[in-house]
């Protein structure tokens, strides 16, 4: 039996050297595989238009928005001026990025890039953005600069037990403005103080389908107003990533605080009754 | 002497366990470690912004070996900048300056290195690239745009067991 003592030498210098090999390695198979290209589900109620904060609800005042009533105000006040065709508050329109919580909307396909210390989101919508959700276990920084997508902290989890991960849990905070939840414009509080919590993770029963579980929670809502977004995955495996050039497709521009509307004939038009028009002082007078 | 057969046999064995367990690994230790933060290094006495060659001031000095439509098509370009225009400038209503201007680059850069794809994330108006190392062929259809579509093979140049090179 002395040759035992020398297998099991053989058996654990290979482990060792498995531990040694394997020390920077990254296990992809302890991740979900969220590889590929995700566009947005549309919800019921959505009706093939832009999306919602939540797809399950008609747009507008159709979100049913737990806003307080001075918000209310203000998201009422900006469904008028919309229907009266003034553009609204919807910052992309002047190429502002959209920031969290609507770009998880998925107004254009999204990318999710993981690896141990970083989960990424890249998303080509306005701005082109590389959301960064930090997944090495670091505290909240003293100092952040604020940003449209905020600061993202997450944690895998393996809630099943199989020893694999399979939910992302995501909190987002340290915010700039504006921001609105969708296109509708509702409203975020002007301090800027949101607080958003997601659960992002694959559909048990179909591995090409992601589920994001999200949860605001701001001083213009009466409660956290929480909704599920789904994204599926296309069947290309080698999809394209279109591009988005704000300055190209949109027909608005600002000019300081104002915003103005670009006709077909390149003419500023008014958004607003009674809005003042740019200073042209620098150009010659024309008759 | 049947135990240096059952030795011989538990060795192979341990290895196609290693080599079982790391099927699906992602051995980031293959490639270099670009991770963090990365800026351009000004180079003493050229002032002013980078140019394409950052060797050299903007303008003439790059020695640009344009043809002589290109050179005046310059020459138009900066004589607009010297009466207060912006020339041939698109950067300036927030177009991306593409490639290969992207890579000088104007904000911070980062790398995101994954077996199928290196990410360049760079945060200046619209400049992130995908490099695609999962050894595609170039697609029939493509749409255009200002960064182009990128290929990349990774490289062990100096043959240690290591990519060096994209």
């Amino acid at each position: 039996m002395r040759h035992q003592g020398t297998i099991a030498r053989i058996m654990l210098t290979a482990a060792l050297c498995a531990f040694s090999a394997g020390a920077q390695a990254f296990d992809d198979a302890q991740y979900p595989d969220l590889r590929g290209q995700w566009t947005r589900v549309d919800g019921p109620g959505s009706a093939g238009g832009e999306p919602s904060f939540d797809p399950s609800k008609p747009p507008g005042r159709g979100q049913q928005a737990p806003l307080t009533p001075e918000y209310q105000a203000i998201f009422e006040a900006n469904l008028r001026e919309q229907e009266a065709g003034v553009p609204g508050i919807w910052p992309g329109r002047t190429c502002l990025p959209p920031g969290l919580p609507a770009q998880m909307a998925a107004y254009r396909p999204l990318e999710f890039v993981v690896l141990p210390d970083v989960t990424y989101v890249r998303v080509d919508y306005v701005r082109e953005t590389r959301r960064r959700i930090f997944t090495d276990g670091r505290a909240w920084p003293e100092e952040v600069e604020d940003g449209f997508d905020g600061y993202s902290i997450g944690k895998w989890k393996d809630e099943d037990g199989d020893g694999k991960y399979d939910v992302l849990e995501v909190e987002t905070r340290h915010f700039k403005g504006p921001r609105n939840f969708d296109l509708s414009g509702i409203p975020l509080h002007e301090d800027n103080e949101t607080v958003i919590k997601e659960r992002i993770f694959l559909d048990k029963a179909d591995r090409n389908i992601l589920h994001d579980e999200m949860t605001v929670m701001d001083h213009a809502l009466t409660r956290p107003w929480t909704v599920m977004k789904t994204y599926r995955r296309s069947a290309d495996a080698r999809p394209q990533w279109e591009e988005y050039l704000c300055v190209w497709e949109s027909k608005t521009v600002r000019i300081g605080d104002e915003t103005y509307l670009l006709d077909k004939e390149g003419f500023l038009r008014p958004t607003k009754t009674g809005q003042a028009p740019p200073s042209v002082q620098y150009f010659p007078a024309t008759k | 002497m049947p135990c240096p057969r059952l030795i011989a046999a538990t060795a192979v064995a341990s290895g196609l366990l290693l080599l079982v367990g790391n099927a699906n690994a992602f051995d980031q230790s293959r490639y270099p470690d670009w991770t963090g933060a990365w800026r351009r290094i000004p180079v003493p006495g050229v002032a002013g912004q980078p140019g394409y060659d950052q060797t050299k001031r903007l303008g003439p000095a790059q020695q640009a070996p344009l043809t002589p439509e290109a050179e005046a098509v310059m020459k138009t370009s900066m004589e607009d900048q010297a009466k207060g225009g912006q020339g041939n400038y698109p950067t300036y209503i927030c177009l991306s300056p593409g490639m290969p201007r992207i890579m000088t680059p104007y904000g911070a850069m980062e790398f995101v290195i994954t077996p199928d794809t290196t990410h360049v994330f760079i945060e200046h108006v619209h400049d992130s690239r995908r490099i695609y190392t999962d050894g595609r062929d170039w697609p029939k259809d493509l749409k255009l745009t200002l960064q182009g579509y990128s290929i990349g093979k990774w490289l062990d140049t100096d043959s240690d067991g290591r990519f060096d090179t994209l």
